[in-house]
């Protein structure tokens, strides 16, 4: 079978990885704001005997990178060998959309495909677009395309699997300007040769101050040369060259789009449309502002309450099980550490995560609604003085949310900031937001120590958890990087209906990633972790005199202070530096004797002041294996070890203030 | 660094520039030069924020963030930012 490497490549929100899914049959993250994909994701599509290698890449506005994942598709395109590249621009903005796949086309020297995506929208604002003088000009295809419906998709098809000429766009430029580029590069030949690319294209980008063309002009050692070059370019253009060649570029887009693009003129309402008059509610100061809350209270109500019938029931099904494996060992023929196992570890461990499935599931679904509707984006606008405040980026609110879900994604989403500064501080405070591994411990402790002040205990947990973030964040911002100023400036994409199968698909994800862990990382620790609490065997399970018991004692010496100084706790907690929701399932698996519900257990264990502490102790303490892993991928290792270190202490004195405060008021 | 329109000009007229801050919600606007460092003025004109390009206004108040449109795109900017770009009202 044939191989082609293909490369999809398009400013963010555009609809590529909706192409991608649909070409691949992946379930990939797609949603209505601007840098969803982060990363390059392969994905493989056969058709007609041929294996396409479909690589989706990050969207970018300028092939001159800003960002971390901007720079991941300069850096795809100069290693990668693709076969075939599919540009993808929304139509509904083709001035500048069309602005990074001219880059393109002045790059690289394969077949491009380009396709004008969201023409369901575009026609329906009744504007026009003359796809086929644009393509002869281009002398690239052009396929207009609605990628959500599946439209166009066979063209698109059909053409990867066509022998295309190679692309041969050449930007035109000032004559005088593009003599002098043809005479440089004949003059120093010697030199241009150790440049792997085509000249002008190098030249150009040399001249628009792009880190790569820098660094390969340093590499080849003659950079003095290039910089000499530039400086007579500059005396030409009469501007910065930087300046001179993007305005090249916008004027020879204006051009070709002067006769192709019609818009329907005179609109309704003032020229308002629906996303307008939406916005004037979403993102007016004080309407949007309240909104928000509204929106913010809503989901977490909706996480609490609505999950909770369901939740009854699999607590239930998980008290049966356990029930019946009890009567296992009256069994004849079944060894009595089986029964044992599942009754005492595995079905009250695992279940005591389990039974939080439709809670996690709702937060999920939710998180995506906000996504998908373009809403998130908004929130981040009106968040920003808020975010300024705390000395983060306004741009870190969208992070911020993916962090109620999952703290590992929302790092890898910070790569979305310009500034390092702003995504180190991003990143160092991500781990404080609740993620949903934690949501069990929240939902357990105030249902079993304020159930008549749930609402309230939760919500305080959260806004505490926020607090600590900002805190925090305040806290890194004066220790290390005194002065950065970095202002918003962010795209609010138009309002979009959700696709509910598309949230589904990705709450189903993210469901499925969910119960692997329960299957594995868990299942294992609470098979361990009923082992240690089972040996040596002439002692009562999970008494102090096991081994467990015996770790636990000395671990929960580091407690005391904070009150909750019982050695399963301390195991609990320990146990928890894999993964947040094993301080509830190594409680489950340890206090559970086989019957009741872990509630009334817990209850057991620790008295109120205590309880408080723990939950704010297990809150801020250092974050999961997952998410200091994916700290060190992004900022380095010494970041994420000081993380650890002032989570730790962090977690610690609050836990301490807590207890100390909250003891004294209940005695 | 600076950019804008028309660089070596000096402009004869009276001038009736003004940054964007002190732009009205629903005015329309031409910019006409924008400041700042580099990395800022890059990423503006990525975003579409370039000398010449007419805008709308959407949101300017109580001191906050602004909201102007682009054709069919809207932007969210911060202030700090928005006092940087230099406009001209326009008559629509
Ligand atoms: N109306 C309409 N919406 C579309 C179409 N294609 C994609 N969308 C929507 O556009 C939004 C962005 O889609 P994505 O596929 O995530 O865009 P992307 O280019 O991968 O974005 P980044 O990963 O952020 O660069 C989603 O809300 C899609 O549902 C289309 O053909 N028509
Ligand atoms: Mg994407």
């Amino acid at each position: 079978m044939k191989r082609l490497n293909i490369a999809l490549i398009g400013t963010p929100n555009s609809g590529k990885t909706t192409l991608f899914n649909a070409l691949t049959g992946a379930t990939e993250k797609v949603g209505n704001l601007c840098g969803v994909t982060v990363e390059c994701i392969r994905g493989i599509c056969s058709f007609s005997d041929i294996e396409f290698h479909i690589h989706d890449l990050p969207g970018l506005y300028n092939l001159i990178p800003n960002s971390p994942d901007e720079g991941i598709v300069k850096d795809a395109l100069i290693k990668g060998r693709f076969d075939k590249i599919i540009a993808i621009i929304d139509a509904n903005n083709i001035e500048r959309n069309l602005f990074p796949v001219i880059q393109l086309l002045e790059f690289v020297k394969i077949p491009v495909i380009l396709v004008f995506n969201m023409m369901d929208e575009v026609r329906k604002k009744g504007m026009m677009v003359d796809t086929e003088t644009i393509s002869r000009i281009l002398k690239t295809p052009i396929v207009p395309a609605a990628v959500a419906g599946c439209e166009g998709l066979n063209e698109i098809l059909n053409l990867l699997k066509e022998d295309l000429p190679a692309n041969s766009f050449s930007l035109p430029v000032d004559p005088k300007i593009d003599s002098l580029m043809t005479e440089f590069s004949g003059r120093h030949q010697a030199v241009m040769e150790k440049i792997p690319h085509d000249p002008k294209w190098f030249l150009i980008n040399f001249c628009e101050n792009d880190h790569y063309a820098k660094k390969a002009a340093a590499d080849s050692g003659s950079y003095g040369l290039f910089e000499t070059f530039r400086e007579s370019v500059e005396i030409l253009a009469l501007r910065d060259t930087e300046i001179y060649f993007s305005s090249a570029r916008i004027g020879y887009i204006k051009g070709l789009l002067k006769e192709t693009v019609v818009k329907r003129p005179a609109r309704k309402n003032n020229g308002k449309d629906i996303h307008d008059r939406l916005d004037s509610l979403f993102i007016h100061p004080f309407l949007g502002f309240l909104i928000f809350l509204l929106a913010i209270f809503g989901l977490f109500w909706a996480v609490f309450s609505l999950g909770a019938p369901l939740q009854n029931i699999l607590e239930r099904l998980f008290g049966l099980l356990s029930a019946g494996a009890m009567k296992l060992s009256s069994v004849k023929g079944i060894p009595a550490g089986i029964s044992s196992l599942l009754s005492r570890g595995i079905i009250p461990g695992i279940g005591s995560v389990i039974i939080f499935l439709p809670n996690i599931m709702i937060m999920f679904l939710l998180l995506s609604f906000l996504e998908d509707t373009g809403y998130i984006s908004r929130a981040a606008f009106l968040m920003d003085k808020l975010m300024h405040a705390a000395g983060l980026h306004g741009k870190s609110f969208i992070p911020f949310m993916l962090g109620f879900g999952c703290n590992v994604p929302a790092i890898l989403a910070t790569r979305t900031l310009d500034a390092k500064k702003d995504r180190i501080l991003t990143v160092m405070v991500m781990p404080f937001i609740a993620c949903s591994a934690r949501l069990p411990i929240i939902l357990i402790f105030t249902s079993a120590f304020f159930p008549r002040h749930k609402v309230l205990v939760i919500f305080g947990l959260y806004i505490m958890s926020i607090l600590t973030a900002f805190l925090s964040a305040v806290i890194f911002k004066r220790l290390f990087f005194r002065k950065v100023e970095s202002d918003l400036i962010i795209e609010l994409p138009p309002y979009r209906l959700p696709k509910p199968e598309y949230m589904f698909k990705e709450m189903w994800m993210n469901v499925r990633e969910f119960l692997k862990k329960a299957g594995t990382i868990i299942f294992f620790s609470v098979v361990i972790i009923w082992a240690l609490a089972s040996f040596p065997g002439d002692v009562p399970y999970a008494s102090e005199t096991t081994v467990l018991g015996r770790i636990g004692h000395f671990l929960a010496g580091f407690f005391t202070p904070l009150g909750f100084g019982n050695w399963k706790a301390a195991v609990a907690l320990v146990t928890g530096f894999v993964a947040k929701e094993q301080v509830i399932s190594t409680l489950g698996a340890l206090i559970s004797s086989g019957s009741g519900d872990i509630i009334e257990h817990i209850r057991g264990l620790f008295p109120p002041a205590s309880a408080f502490s723990f939950m704010v102790f297990s809150m801020i303490y250092t974050p999961c294996v997952a998410t200091l892993a994916a700290i060190r991928k992004e900022i380095g290792v010494k970041w994420m070890i000081l993380n650890a270190i002032y989570s730790v202490l962090l977690a610690y004195t609050t836990a301490f203030i807590v207890y100390q405060i909250f003891g004294r008021v209940t005695a | 660094m600076c950019i804008s329109g028309k660089p070596r000009l000096k402009r004869s007229r009276w001038n009736r520039n003004v940054t964007l801050t002190e732009a009205k919600s629903g005015q329309t606007v031409k910019v006409e030069s924008i400041m700042g460092g580099q990395m800022m003025v890059k990423k503006a004109m990525d975003l579409g924020l370039r000398p010449g390009v007419v805008l709308v206004v959407v949101q300017n108040a109580f001191r906050g963030q602004m909201v102007v449109k682009i054709e069919d795109l809207k932007l969210g900017i911060g202030r700090g930012i928005a006092v940087k770009i230099v406009v001209e009202p326009v008559k629509r």
